[in-house]
């Protein structure tokens, strides 16, 4: 049996349309029901989004230490990043390390003390150049890649507030809370920056209340607790509280504050200021 | 000399009739003007990380181009039977050889130097700074790697049977070279014995082609590499490169041409 050319293409032509129209609607349903937007970056990353989220976040990192920066065989590797620790509290964390010496050791041969003249082995910040707003671009790669990651948005949020962009660091956090809307350091880092502003403090008390039931939903039922975000949180909505005048609330919250505090007699000395303010007869 | 040289400008006149190169280019400016439209959290000033992709294109761009061009030179001559009155010119094989790497080299010395010209239009649209002592230091340095390359693939194509496994198996070695070179000593010293001693071996005796990756202090402009430096990673690009050539030209003169 002899069949022309022509009718076999014209059938494939037929199947192959066939099948896109059936296909088509069952892909967009599959996207619909995944609930998040398929960008261009999404669609060519595929199943490894996180994996280059990952890479791409700790190349922010590398940028801000202006390419100073250990590789992945360079044991002095820490588990948390620079920048995270930069933006986490201000904490001297950083600078103590670098102390005990950078992660570059003495050359272990000629074609090592060779390969140093072509690499950068000063070390130094970007926010000292003041030029915070090179490594965004991967924060906001990153954060495309891996909406799930909260600390892309924490730490964004940061330096752009830090570069005097309180919008874009206002709206990243906002898209943070939307991606993951039970995230205690999203509504942490909302309310703080919300607490900064006079006429948004309920807002930020909102939040910072969020934060802390949270905060026991999710570590408080955990063997062990990170309680450092658990007391800058009470701390926030403590201070925040008493400024309202709600000193009962602030009380309750100081001493959840109290508990894990590093400066017990400081937070203690806020207490008995605040009984004090209690027991005055108001006016 | 003259004959080596009249070889290589065939090579050179060769890029220019590929549409390799053409393409790579394009596709390299294209990227690079793509991701330089966007912009992040309403910021224009950001331009590093633009260099950093425009200098990764370059990069695998030139490897491809020096590796592609280098392998076939020989196999192509041999398969079109055109190295038959070539070498009856007279022209000895070491001219051959020569004139070949010669070729490549230049012809890849061509595209970097129009690659490098986009980089410095792009970065400097852009930030509105020419560094241009920095981006001549690193397209040099580059091209001084690529020497090394270019004649391994030279020898590869006297040894393997056909371009195509010669040039996968020489951008898995540079490759594996850029990435793991300069770490191989500090692994094997966490190695048990033998693997130590092979691995230390074998650290030093590979070419170090990471030596010559200056990107990083292009992008996070940290100045120069001290031209003492350049000078000796020179001096080194050029050994292995000798030894390379000259390896390949050992196989050559005994290698049987009609088979």
């Amino acid at each position: 049996m002899k069949t022309a050319p022509v009718y076999v293409l014209a059938l494939l032509l037929t199947v192959c349309f066939t099948l896109a129209t059936w296909l088509q609607p069952l892909a967009d349903r599959l996207n619909a029901n995944n609930g998040q937007s398929q960008t261009l970056l999404n669609q060519v990353m595929g199943g490894a989004e996180k994996l280059f989220a990952g890479l791409f976040f700790r190349k922010a990192d590398v940028y801000f230490h202006s390419g100073y920066y250990p590789s992945i065989f360079d044991s002095a590797r820490t588990n948390e990043m620079h920048i995270a620790e930069e933006a986490g509290n201000g904490s001297k964390l950083h600078e103590e390390k670098e102390e005990g010496g950078g992660f570059l050791k003495k050359p272990l041969d000629w074609i090592e003390a060779l390969g140093r003249q072509s690499m950068n082995t000063v070390h130094t910040h970007l926010d000292e150049t003041g030029k915070t707003a090179e490594m965004l671009p991967w924060l906001r790669i990153s954060a495309d890649l891996d909406p799930q990651n909260v600390e892309t948005y924490t730490v964004g949020s940061f330096y752009l507030t830090e570069m005097g962009k309180p919008d874009d660091a206002e709206n990243f956090l906002r898209e943070g809370l939307r991606n993951n809307p039970d995230s205690c350091e999203i509504q942490y880092e909302l309310g703080r920056f919300y607490s900064n502003k006079t006429n948004e403090q309920p807002r930020a008390l909102n939040l910072l209340s969020l934060a802390l039931n949270n905060w026991q939903k999710q570590e408080g039922v955990k063997d062990d607790p990170d309680y450092t975000l658990q007391t800058k949180i009470a701390s926030h909505l403590s201070l925040l509280e008493a400024q309202r005048g709600d000193y009962s609330n602030a009380l309750v919250h100081m001493k959840i504050w109290k508990a894990h505090a590093p400066d017990v007699d400081g937070v203690q000395q806020r207490i008995d200021e605040l009984k004090a303010k209690m027991a005055r007869p108001a006016n | 000399m003259n004959n080596a040289f009249a070889i290589a400008g065939v090579c050179i006149k060769e890029l220019y009739r590929r549409k390799d190169f053409y393409v790579l280019f394009v596709l390299s400016f294209l990227i690079t003007v793509m991701a330089g439209s966007g912009s992040f959290f309403h910021d224009v000033n950001a331009s590093r990380y633009l260099k950093e992709l425009c200098l990764l294109l370059i990069w695998l761009s030139a490897l491809v181009i020096a590796v592609t061009t280098a392998a076939r030179q020989i196999p192509a001559e041999r398969e079109q039977r055109t190295i038959f009155p070539l070498l009856a010119k007279p022209v000895s094989r070491w001219q051959l050889i020569t004139g070949k790497f010669l070729g490549c080299w230049f012809a890849t010395g061509i595209a970097l130097v129009l690659f490098y010209v986009l980089l410095a239009l792009i970065s400097g649209i852009r930030e509105h700074e020419w560094p241009l002592m920095n981006y001549f230091q690193a397209m040099w340095m580059q091209w001084v790697m690529l020497a090394i390359v270019i004649a391994m693939t030279i020898l590869g194509s006297i040894v393997f049977a056909a371009p195509s496994s010669n040039s996968t198996i020489i951008i898995v070695v540079v490759v594996g070279i850029l990435f793991l070179g300069g770490y191989l000593h500090q692994l094997a010293l966490g190695m048990p014995q033998p693997s130590q001693t092979i691995a230390t071996v074998i650290y030093f005796i590979m070419p170090h082609l990471e030596l010559f990756d200056v990107r990083s202090l292009i992008v996070h402009e940290r100045g120069l590499v001290p031209w003492w430096a350049v000078g000796e990673e020179c001096l080194y690009a050029l050994t292995y490169s000798l030894f390379f050539l000259y390896a390949a030209w050992a196989l050559f003169r005994r290698k049987a041409l009609n088979t």
